[in-house]
């Protein structure tokens, strides 16, 4: 992502004005494990997530232009996320008319999709925009960091646990516990205001 | 656990957007932005104050804003106070870090002092609630900083005008700041150029100040010239008088000016009737309520001249030194400097004490002839210390006045010489035999033998001294009978010189009337040695005083009758052939009649009132003349003459035998004495 800082376009900007083959390719590599935890956010099982995914990637391609912010009165993400909330939707009732010999209760699946209404999609795409967001960016800075920033860091998020008890652990002192710590934060709080910026505008 | 980790990792999104960590250049692009979480602080009557976050600095700031910014008197008056409280950069002034104008009026930031404020800590104080300030040098601490802070806005010509506990902000960390220049005013006559348009009198009548508020200044501290019901001029003075004010709350956690009603409270200070700080706490340091006294006076005049002046009073008390204003006494001073120099004064003190406490003890128990020792040693001291002056060439000198002494029976003296002789030259053998006989007259045994030693000499008073040194205690004179032993002895082997100074120095010492008759019948008896034994007279009416040793004529000497305690001695037809026995007697009354006295020259008794001589071979009595003598019987002696009437005044009776003198002399006789002719 690195190559794109130099342009003022964002990479929604971009596949917006020129639908070209190199930015798609972009788009589908930053957001498809977004798609996935949202569609998997609707309680849906793997194999069918994965049949999901094409049918999601192919609405966006196909309507990823018609997006405006100020029309739609919503950011890229919620917009997406209820597009994902539909599909399934759509998949899950074709599914169920088809009386699938699968064991899974499609009916019920519908019924609690239904069931969930706009702000509560909000809420999961936020939710889940915020976690993917944090997680691209500590993928992307993981590299910078030595092996025991780097676990310190990841400790220290998983649980509440003491700068004492990681300064033991790693053989560091407390003090370097907690630089480390406010190192990695800095570094984050950057990454992920310019990955945000980067792909959702 | 590895959700979890998504879920806070996924924290760090509103982080990254709540910490304001965007690049500065950004964030000083958008000053609104710059100050952030206000939270209310206090209010006062004019402005607001509110902590908030500096986003450009990052840091928590105090930021006052003013209530009723439409109005634009208000406005410059805010401001002027900002600008004041800016031009003053001290250390115990709060800092104005800037000063703005935004969509809601002005506003300016200060430094956010975390702590309390000097008024919430006297109340503590009050409470009796255990504090770092319940330290008076604390408080005083505080108090000179305060008055350092004062000091720099009078040099620079800014006046506060309203110095109180509730303006002064302390934190824990030694931070002391006078706050709230909102009544402030520039003395234009000295005040710094560039404050010059802060000068009320400039811009807008001082007056205006008391539009928003009934009086200026804060009524329990203002100075009396402030509550407007007096007229006079406010000046540095005035704040010399709120600063006695602070260090009267500071000493007694009171306001110095109270009432039942503002009327009252300002009655009170334009009166300057306030209850004296040790009415309040008698503990309070006599010397700071002196100062408080001086500072809060009604005159400025009276008043110190200057802050600087009152904080050296203050340092002065602090270093343990008097304040001018108490006026300190002598032992006020002392009682300072002791203070001050606590241990080298205590080691003094305690050395000046064990000396004192020694010197009495020792005076106290002394009975008198201790004391008389003790001036003795002195004495000698002082002489072996001019002795040891002049060299050992001196000593035969020493020798022949010991020697002079001893012959004159002045044996202490006597003693004081040879000892001195025998401490310049030891080798003086002489000298160390001499002081061997003192030291046996005077019974001191040991020290005999050791002087004989000393001498190489083989007088027989070592032996003696061997024999009877068993009786010498020490501090306790020998018995009489012990001495009456040694006597016997002495006499036996003829050495009448020193039986005759022992005998001296007996009877001059201080011994029993019965121990001294009994001592001078056996020295008589002694001393007139007799072929056929015959018994001695010697009546002694102690009642009377009269003793009577007539009729023995075989008794020659009788030297041991000296320093006798006779009023009257009857002494007639005795053999003794001079009057030296009668010496350092009271007499009033002496018969000598009949004795081989050829004359009255060692006669020294003075009193005598009636003397016998009858029958003596006195040619006069020249010797007598002057005396109080009344009663003179001269019967067949040498006097020829009764030209001696002359002499006595108080002659009354003269007994003359028939045809000593001529009727020719008889006719002289003034009536008034009796010559009766036997």
């Amino acid at each position: 992502m690195s190559k794109d800082k130099n342009t003022r376009y964002t990479l929604l900007q971009r596949l917006q004005s020129s639908n070209n083959e190199k930015n798609w390719d972009e788009f589908v590599t930053y957001y498809k494990p977004y798609i996935f935890v949202i569609i998997k956010g609707f309680n849906v099982g793997i194999q069918d997530s994965e049949e999901l995914m094409q049918d999601v990637l192919v609405k966006i391609w196909k309507n990823i232009s018609k997006f405006d912010p100020e029309k739609h009165q919503c950011r890229f993400r919620t917009w997406l996320s209820t597009m994902i909330r539909n599909t399934v939707f759509n998949f899950f009732k074709s599914k169920s008319s088809k009386n699938s010999q699968s064991n899974i209760n499609y009916d019920d699946i519908i019924g609690r999709l239904e069931l969930i209404s706009d702000a509560e999609i909000n809420l999961l795409a936020e939710k889940e925009w915020r976690n993917y967001i944090a997680k691209l960016a500590w993928e992307n800075l993981k590299e910078n960091f030595n092996e025991v920033t780097r676990n310190v860091f990841e400790e220290s998020i998983s649980a509440d646990i003491e700068n004492s008890t990681l300064a033991e652990k790693y053989n560091v002192s407390e003090s370097s516990v907690r630089v480390f710590k406010m190192r990695v934060r800095k570094a984050m709080h950057k990454e992920i205001i310019r990955l945000n910026n980067e792909l959702e505008t | 656990m590895k959700e979890s980790f998504e879920d806070n990792l996924g924290g760090l999104f509103d982080e990254a957007y709540d910490n304001n960590s965007r690049d500065l250049t950004d964030s000083l692009l958008n000053p609104k932005e710059i100050y952030s979480n206000f939270s209310p602080y206090s209010e006062g009557g004019l402005k607001i104050i509110e902590l908030c976050h500096n986003s450009q600095t990052n840091r928590k700031v105090a930021m006052a804003t003013l209530k009723d910014y439409d109005d634009e008197n208000k406005v410059e008056v805010f401001l002027r106070e900002a600008k004041l409280n800016a031009a003053l950069q001290h250390p115990n002034i709060v800092p104005v870090y800037n000063i703005g104008i935004n969509d809601k009026g002005p506003w300016f930031t200060m430094k956010f002092i975390a702590g309390r404020s000097l008024q919430e800590i006297i109340d503590d104080l009050k409470g009796i609630q255990s504090s770092e300030y319940a330290d008076l040098n604390t408080r005083l601490d505080i108090f000179l900083k305060v008055c350092d802070a004062i000091a720099y806005a009078h040099s620079l010509g800014v006046i506060h005008l309203d110095i109180k506990p509730d303006n002064i902000r302390i934190s824990k960390y030694g931070d002391v700041v006078l706050c709230d220049w909102g009544l402030a005013d520039v003395e234009a006559t000295c005040c710094d150029e560039l404050l010059l348009e802060y000068c009320s009198i400039l811009n807008h009548d001082v007056q205006n100040h008391t539009l928003f508020g009934t009086v200026k200044g804060s009524p329990g501290y203002m100075a009396p010239e402030q509550t407007a019901l007096l007229k006079m001029r406010k000046g540095f003075h005035t704040d010399c008088f709120s600063l006695g004010c602070l260090l009267y709350s500071l000493l007694t956690f009171e306001r110095p000016f109270t009432g039942k009603s503002l009327e009252d409270i300002l009655d009170n200070t334009a009166k300057c009737k306030y209850l004296k700080p040790s009415k309040i706490n008698s503990d309070i340091p006599t010397s700071l309520e002196a100062v408080c006294i001086k500072a809060m006076s009604l005159k400025p005049e009276n008043r110190y001249k200057d802050v600087e002046e009152l904080q050296k009073e203050i340092l002065a008390y602090r270093n343990g030194f008097a304040t001018k204003a108490e006026d300190a006494s002598f032992w006020k001073a002392i009682k300072l400097l002791y203070l001050r120099h606590r241990t080298l004064s205590l080691v003094s003190i305690l050395a000046f004490l064990l000396l004192l406490f020694s010197a009495i003890i020792t005076f106290s128990h002394l009975s008198l002839s201790q004391k008389n020792a003790l001036q003795l040693a002195e004495k000698m001291s002082l002489e072996a210390e001019y002795h040891r002056k002049i060299n050992k060439d001196s000593a035969p000198l020493f020798f022949e006045r010991a020697e002079v002494a001893f012959k004159t029976h002045y044996l202490d003296d006597a003693l004081n010489f040879v000892t001195s002789a025998v401490e310049l030259d030891e080798s003086m053998k002489s000298a160390w035999l001499l002081k061997g006989k003192l030291h046996f007259i005077n019974g001191e045994f040991r020290e005999t033998i050791k002087a004989i030693k000393k001498a190489e000499s083989d007088h027989h008073i070592i032996n003696l001294s061997e024999t009877f040194k068993k009786y010498q205690k020490p501090g306790k004179e020998l018995s009489v009978s012990v001495y009456l032993e040694i006597l016997d002895i002495l006499n036996k082997e003829k050495d009448y010189d020193i039986f005759g100074k022992m005998v001296h120095k007996i009877v001059y010492s201080n011994i029993s009337l019965d121990d001294r008759i009994n001592f001078c019948k056996k020295v008589i008896l002694m001393r007139n040695p007799h072929k056929k034994k015959r018994a001695l007279k010697f009546n002694f009416n102690k009642e009377t005083g009269h003793l009577d040793i007539s009729g023995t004529t075989w008794l020659r000497y009788c030297l041991c009758l000296q320093n006798f305690p006779a009023k009257s001695i009857n002494a007639s037809k005795t053999g003794i052939f001079n009057t030296i026995g009668f010496k350092s007697q009271k007499l009033t009354s002496l018969d000598i009649s009949s004795t081989n006295i050829i004359e009255l020259k060692t006669l020294e008794n003075k009193n005598l009132k009636v003397l016998k001589v009858a029958n003596c071979g006195i040619p006069n009595l020249s010797p007598l003349y002057g005396s109080p003598l009344e009663i003179l019987d001269i019967r067949n002696t040498g006097i020829r003459s009764l030209n001696f009437f002359n002499e006595f005044k108080n002659l009354k009776e003269v007994h003359v035998n028939k045809g000593q003198f001529n009727s020719s002399f008889i006719s002289k006789l003034p009536p008034k004495i009796k010559l009766i002719q036997h």
